[in-house]
């Protein structure tokens, strides 16, 4: 005898909330993925830290490098500078300075122990101070193997954004790169205050360490140097700072050029 | 980037606030047909309740196909890392199945039971990915005294 | 013609048997041909013009089933099954089969 009877429908779907439940998973997901980043990044760091500068030449020869260079080119009064601060940098790296022809004043510090320097830096500077400056915060990237840092980060963030699958992978991308950005600027200061001691022991003054970038300050639309740089400003004044810590000389005149730059 | 994080959170808003809206609208009226058609009895079994005084028989079906909306499958995103049950895709299931054997409840007006019932369901996809939509059809035979 | 999914017809016997007869077609599932589908899919809620194509799918392969099992000379379907299968890559098959029978 058929008993019309409506049977419990809530027994195929879940009790708890959608929206909390998304909550609690999201806030899970993303502390695992820190989590791992921070792990990550602490072992590259101690790995990297402890890799040989002859190790890391002999790695270079296997990659290659994502840059749109133009001629490369040597100077001899560019070697000559770069050769009397590299004793006071003393790092185990053999390190050579080269000239490239870009459009934008900058210079890079790339693995294997070569800095980069752009032919329009050349012309922005206006005295071998100057000059040393750039070299010697080069030389401080390094010394920290920042160039390396940078690299292993930028592989640990694909390896974290694939797990994470397309779409939502960019999102927690962006907040990682945040952190990214953080330890950029730290390392950037780092150098700003190894060229200092680069300065003061190779020519026993820092003056015009800095004036480079007090031109350059002029919100100038340059923008390599924004976001993984501090602005110019903040740097100014922690090398103002370091100076006085260190009582450093800056009263002496800056050196000229000797010579113009191919 | 920060365009796309704001889009995301957008449909992730507007999905989760008609979704949830057109959820409880939909069960709402399930249930109220539920309670209509509840004198209607339907079974899987091969035999009419009661073999005497049949007049005719048919093939009777229903069928609906619904969608899942954008904070449902990112929920399911969220599941996929840890395991468990895709609670966001039950809710869709229950949905459709309940609604199909609505539809098939109306297409056989007049009879007196249905028997033989079956349920198919198969997946709509936008890619090979994720679920776009599930389509449930289901069908019996329509007894009519 | 007459369509059922149970294997008997009350108070009908079943003097001939023809065998199998079926009906397929196969459509496409891409819901990125609806430009409202790929909408509704952020905001949930019923595919009604894919719930129509599906019914007009099924119709079309139970006529096709019909048209067999007119052919044949039968007069009724008997246990009736549906099928759904994909067959490529955004492509599905709505497959329906049953027991050509002439009851009296």
């Amino acid at each position: 005898m058929y008993k019309p009877k409506l049977p419990d429908d809530s027994v195929n779907i879940q009790k708890e909330s959608f929206l909390l439940q998304s909550v609690k998973l999201f806030f899970s997901l993303a502390i695992l993925a820190f989590l791992s980043y921070m792990v990550l990044t602490f072992v590259l760091h101690i790995v990297i830290d402890n890799l040989s500068p002859k190790y890391e030449k002999k790695l270079v020869q296997f990659i290659s490098f994502d840059m749109e260079i133009g001629e490369i080119k040597s100077d001899e009064y560019l070697d000559e500078i770069t050769e009397k601060i590299s004793k006071c940098a003393n790092l185990a790296y053999d390190i050579k300075t080269y000239i490239i022809d870009q459009d934008t004043p900058n210079a890079y510090a790339l693995p294997g122990g070569s800095i980069y320097i752009t032919t329009e830096m050349l012309k922005e500077l206006q005295n071998q101070n100057e000059l040393v400056a750039i070299l010697g915060h080069e030389m401080g990237h390094f010394k920290n193997r920042d160039h390396l840092k940078t690299l292993g980060s930028s592989v640990l963030f694909s390896l974290i954004s694939l797990s994470l699958g397309d779409g939502y992978g960019k999102i927690l991308d962006t907040t990682l790169n945040l952190s990214k950005i953080r330890y950029s600027q730290s390392a950037e200061l780092k150098s700003d205050m190894f060229a200092l001691d680069v300065m003061d022991c190779s020519y026993g003054s820092v003056s015009d360490a800095s004036s480079l970038f007090s031109r350059l300050d002029k919100g100038d639309e340059m923008s390599s140097f924004l976001e993984t740089h501090p602005p110019f400003n903040k740097r100014i004044k922690k090398m103002q700072d370091y100076i006085i810590l260190k009582n450093y000389d800056t009263t002496k005149e800056p050196i000229p050029f000797k010579k113009e730059f191919n | 980037m920060i365009y796309e994080i704001l889009l995301f959170l957008i449909l992730l808003i507007v999905g989760y606030i008609s979704g949830t809206i057109l959820e409880k609208r939909h069960y709402k009226k399930i249930r109220e047909g539920e309670e209509f058609f509840k004198t209607l009895p339907t079974i899987a079994l091969k035999k009419p309740l009661n073999i005497l005084d049949i007049k005719s028989t048919r093939l009777v079906s229903g069928n609906v196909v619904i969608s899942i909306d954008y904070f449902k499958k990112f929920l399911a995103y969220l599941i996929n890392f840890f395991g468990g049950n895709i609670s966001s895709y039950e809710t869709l299931l229950d949905r459709a199945r309940r609604e199909a054997i609505l539809r098939l409840k109306e297409d056989a007006k007049g009879a007196s039971e249905i028997i033989n019932l079956k349920i198919e369901t198969s997946s709509i996809t936008k890619n090979t990915k994720s679920v776009g939509a599930v389509e449930v059809l289901v069908y019996g035979t329509a007894i009519y005294r | 013609m007459l369509i059922t999914n149970i294997e008997y017809v009350p108070n009908k016997e079943i003097v001939e048997h023809y065998g199998i007869v079926t009906g397929s077609t196969v459509r496409s599932k891409h819901v990125g041909r609806d430009v409202m589908a790929g909408f509704k899919n952020i905001f949930g809620g019923e595919l009604k013009g894919y719930t129509e194509l599906l019914s007009e799918s099924r119709e079309e392969a139970l006529d096709r089933m019909i048209a067999q099992a007119t052919s044949l000379g039968a007069n009724a379907i008997l246990n009736v099954r549906f099928s759904t299968s994909s067959v490529a890559a955004g492509a599905s098959e709505l497959y329906v089969y049953g027991t050509a029978v002439i009851i009296r």
